[in-house]
C-alpha cells in the first residue's frame, strides 16, 4: 500500500502542476485527485481512531 | 453539467428514459451523525416524491451500520471505501486502482442519474461528484481547471455561511430539504412514547475531545441523577474507543455504591441495537453526536450539551423534543483546526444546571422561562444559552431561546439572517418574533447600521461600475483601457468589503456569501459575466436592505418599549 501511495503522490504533484499552470484537467487527472483524496481521508480517519 | 465526467451515452437517449423514474443520487461521505440527518431530509424527499428513485453514495464504515434505516429510504446504496479502489496485493498498480474507479463509475452511469446532490462539501466528495455522470449537479464540484464550483444557491450558502461561520440560524436538515427544493414540512411525528421506563440514556462521549466534557463532570451528573431519582437507572452508551472512559465513570469512587444502577453498554451494541435501547428510554442526555441524532429519529426527548466546535443551531437533534444547552463563551463555537488548551467553553456550563434541567424533564415538566428565572441561580445561567426546539409557522425547525430577553448581538444577527436568507434564497417569509434588545445590544446594533450602510453603498458602486463596463462593451470600438480601469475598481470594491467584514464581523455572512456567488458567476463571455456581476451586486444590495429594515424595526421596538416604561415611571 505504501508503494502505491508513493506513486499516487507523485502523480498528484503532476496534476497540481497542471492545475496551477492554468491548463485544463482531464478525466484521468480527476481520477488521481479523487484516489489521492480518499486515500488521505481514510488514513487520517485511521490515525484519529488510534 | 458533466464538465469532467465521461459522456454517458445512456443519458443522451431521452426516449429510453421517458417512462423511467427520475433518479436522484445523494452523495454524503461524512460521519454517522451527518448521515442520520441526511436520512431525515431524504425521508421527506422520498415521501413527498414517491415517484423518484433515490440512491445514496456513502462511506462504508459510516453507512453500513445504518443499513436498518437506509433500506427504508433509498432504492439503492453504494458504499465506498479506499478498499473498493485499492488492494494490498503485491502487484497492485495505479492502473488497477483507476480500473476499479472506472468500474464503479460505470455502475453509477447505468443508474441514469438525473440529479447528483453532493451534501458533503469535502475535497473527496467534490472530486467524486465531478467524475460521476449526471444531468444536473448540486453541491460542491470542481471545474475543468480544478476550481471549486457550486451552482445552486443553498449549497453556496452552506459553503459560505455554514462552513465558514457560526451565524447560520437554520438547521442542516432544513437546508438539505431546501437544496432538494422541498416545501418546508415538519418531520412525520412517530408514535409518542407514553410508557415510563425509568431509564435515561447517557452518551458522555463524542468524536472529538473538544466536543465533550471530561468524565469527572459526567460522574457528578450521574451521581446526582441516581441520588435524586432512586427509581431510575442509567444506560451508558458509546463506541469501542470510549470503553476506557466508560470504565472510569462506573468505577469512580463517587459512584461506588450506585454502579449497580448503571448499565454500561459502551462498545457492546450495534447502532441498530442502540436504537432499540433508545426506544426503552425516557430521555437522552449527552453531547452532540450521532446518538442524539438517532434519539431524534426514535422520537426520544433529547438534552444536548454543545461544546467546542459544535454549531447547535445547525446540528442539534432534529425534532421538536430537543433541548440544547450551549456556552456563551466568546470563542464558541470554534473550528476543528483551532488549538485550544483552556477549554473555557467546557467550564462555562455548570453541571448543576444540567441536573436541574434533567430533574425538571423527568418530573414531566418543560424547561420554561419561569422555571429558569425562579428555580435556577442567575450565576448558573449567566454563561449559558438554553434553547428549545420548535417549528415556526412555516414549518421550519427553530432552536429558540427559552428566555427571549437574553439575546446576545450574535443571536440577534442569527435571527435576522434566518429571515433574510429564507426570503432571498427561497422567497419564504419567516414568521418568528423579532429579538428583544437591551441597552447594550441596542447600542451594538446601532453601531452595525453604519457598517451595513457602507456595505450597501459599495454594492451600489459595484452595480454602477458593472453597468459602465456593459455600456463600454456595447460601443462599436470599446475602450479596453477604460474597461480594465473599471474592472480594477470592482476588485477594489471586493477588497473594501473584506475591510468592512473585518471591522463588523457580524456582517461576514453577507460578504462571504456574495464572494462565493461572484466566484461562480454564470456566463461564457465578458458581457454575460459582467451582467452576472451586476446581478450579484444587486442581490448584495437587496440582502443589505432587508437586513437594514429588520434592524430598524428591532431598534424602533426597543425605543417604543423604553419610552413606554419611562412614561410609566413618570406617571408613578
Amino acid at each position: 500500500m505504501s508503494k502505491i501511495k508513493e506513486i499516487i503522490n507523485e502523480e498528484l504533484e503532476k496534476v497540481q502542476e497542471i492545475s496551477s499552470s492554468g491548463e485544463q484537467l482531464t478525466f484521468d487527472n480527476f481520477s488521481i485527485l479523487f484516489l489521492a483524496s480518499i486515500m488521505e481521508e481514510e488514513a487520517n480517519e485511521h490515525s484519529r481512531k488510534k | 453539467m458533466n464538465i469532467v465526467a465521461r459522456n454517458n451515452s445512456e443519458l443522451t437517449k431521452p426516449d429510453k428514459l421517458k417512462d423511467e423514474k427520475k433518479t436522484i443520487c445523494v452523495l454524503q461521505i461524512t460521519r454517522i451523525g451527518d448521515l442520520i440527518q441526511t436520512f431525515q431530509a431524504c425521508e421527506t424527499l422520498k415521501k413527498t416524491h414517491p415517484e423518484i428513485r433515490l440512491i445514496l453514495i456513502a462511506r462504508k464504515q459510516f453507512a453500513k451500520p445504518l443499513d436498518f434505516l437506509s433500506k427504508n429510504i433509498f432504492d439503492k446504496v453504494y458504499l465506498i471505501s479506499s478498499n473498493l479502489f485499492f488492494s494490498n496485493e503485491k502487484d497492485f498498480s495505479l492502473q488497477d486502482a483507476k480500473i476499479n474507479l472506472d468500474t464503479f463509475l460505470t455502475k453509477l452511469s447505468e443508474q441514469n442519474i438525473s440529479a447528483l446532490v453532493n451534501l458533503s462539501f469535502s475535497k473527496t466528495s467534490g472530486f467524486l461528484s465531478s467524475l460521476i455522470p449526471a444531468k444536473n449537479k448540486l453541491g460542491l464540484n470542481y471545474n475543468e481547471f480544478g476550481k471549486p464550483t457550486i451552482i445552486d444557491k443553498w449549497s453556496q450558502y452552506i459553503y459560505s455561511n455554514v462552513m465558514g461561520g457560526s451565524l447560520c440560524g437554520l438547521h442542516l436538515v432544513e437546508i438539505y430539504k431546501l437544496i432538494f427544493g422541498l416545501k418546508p414540512s415538519q418531520p412525520e411525528k412517530r408514535k409518542k412514547n407514553t410508557v415510563i421506563y425509568e431509564n435515561i440514556i447517557i452518551h458522555p462521549f463524542s468524536s472529538h475531545n473538544k466536543k465533550n466534557w471530561k468524565v469527572s463532570k459526567w460522574t457528578e451528573i450521574i451521581y446526582r441523577i441516581l441520588k435524586d431519582h432512586p427509581n431510575y437507572n442509567i444506560t451508558l452508551v458509546g463506541g469501542d474507543k470510549d470503553l476506557d472512559d466508560s470504565f472510569s465513570i462506573i468505577n469512580s469512587l463517587t459512584l461506588k455504591d450506585l454502579s449497580s444502577r448503571i448499565n454500561n453498554i459502551t462498545g457492546k451494541t450495534s447502532i441498530e441495537e442502540l436504537s432499540h435501547q433508545l426506544l426503552k428510554a425516557d430521555i437522552f442526555v449527552g453531547h452532540d453526536s450521532m446518538v442524539g441524532n438517532l434519539a431524534a429519529y426514535c422520537n426520544i426527548p433529547t438534552l444536548t450539551i454543545s461544546l467546542g466546535t459544535v454549531r447547535a443551531y445547525e446540528t442539534t437533534p432534529y425534532h421538536s423534543l430537543a433541548y440544547n444547552i450551549s456556552p456563551k463563551t466568546a470563542c464558541f463555537p470554534c473550528f476543528p483546526d483551532e488549538k485550544c488548551d483552556t477549554f473555557k467553553c467546557h467550564t462555562d456550563i455548570p453541571y448543576q444546571l444540567i441536573n436541574s434541567c434533567i430533574n425538571q424533564l423527568l418530573n414531566g415538566e418543560s424547561i420554561s422561562k419561569s422555571f429558569l428565572r425562579e428555580k435556577i441561580s442567575p450565576f448558573q445561567l449567566s454563561s449559558v444559552e438554553i434553547l428549545k426546539a420548535n417549528f415556526s409557522k412555516n414549518n421550519i425547525f427553530l432552536l429558540e431561546k427559552i428566555d427571549p430577553e437574553d439575546f446576545t448581538l450574535k443571536c440577534i444577527f442569527r435571527v435576522f439572517y434566518r429571515f433574510s436568507w429564507l426570503y432571498f434564497l427561497s422567497s419564504i417569509e419567516e414568521s418568528i418574533p423579532l429579538p428583544i434588545l437591551n441597552k447594550s445590544t441596542y447600542e451594538g446594533l446601532l453601531n452595525y447600521t453604519k457598517g451595513l450602510q457602507n456595505l450597501y453603498e459599495l454594492s451600489e458602486f459595484g452595480k454602477t461600475y458593472s453597468q459602465y463596463i456593459l455600456e463600454e462593451i456595447s460601443f462599436k470600438t470599446p475602450n479596453i483601457i477604460k474597461i480594465k480601469s473599471l474592472s480594477r475598481k470592482i476588485d477594489e470594491i471586493d477588497r473594501l468589503q473584506i475591510l468592512i467584514k473585518n471591522t463588523f464581523p457580524l456582517l461576514s455572512p453577507i460578504v462571504d456569501y456574495f464572494s462565493i456567488e461572484k466566484s461562480n458567476l454564470a456566463g461564457g463571455n465578458i458581457v454575460e459575466l459582467t451582467e452576472s456581476s451586476y446581478l450579484t451586486f444587486q442581490n448584495n444590495s437587496h440582502v443589505c436592505s432587508m437586513l437594514y429594515e429588520l434592524i430598524e424595526q428591532t431598534l424602533s421596538n426597543y425605543m417604543k418599549k423604553t419610552q413606554l416604561s419611562l412614561h410609566q415611571e413618570v406617571r408613578k
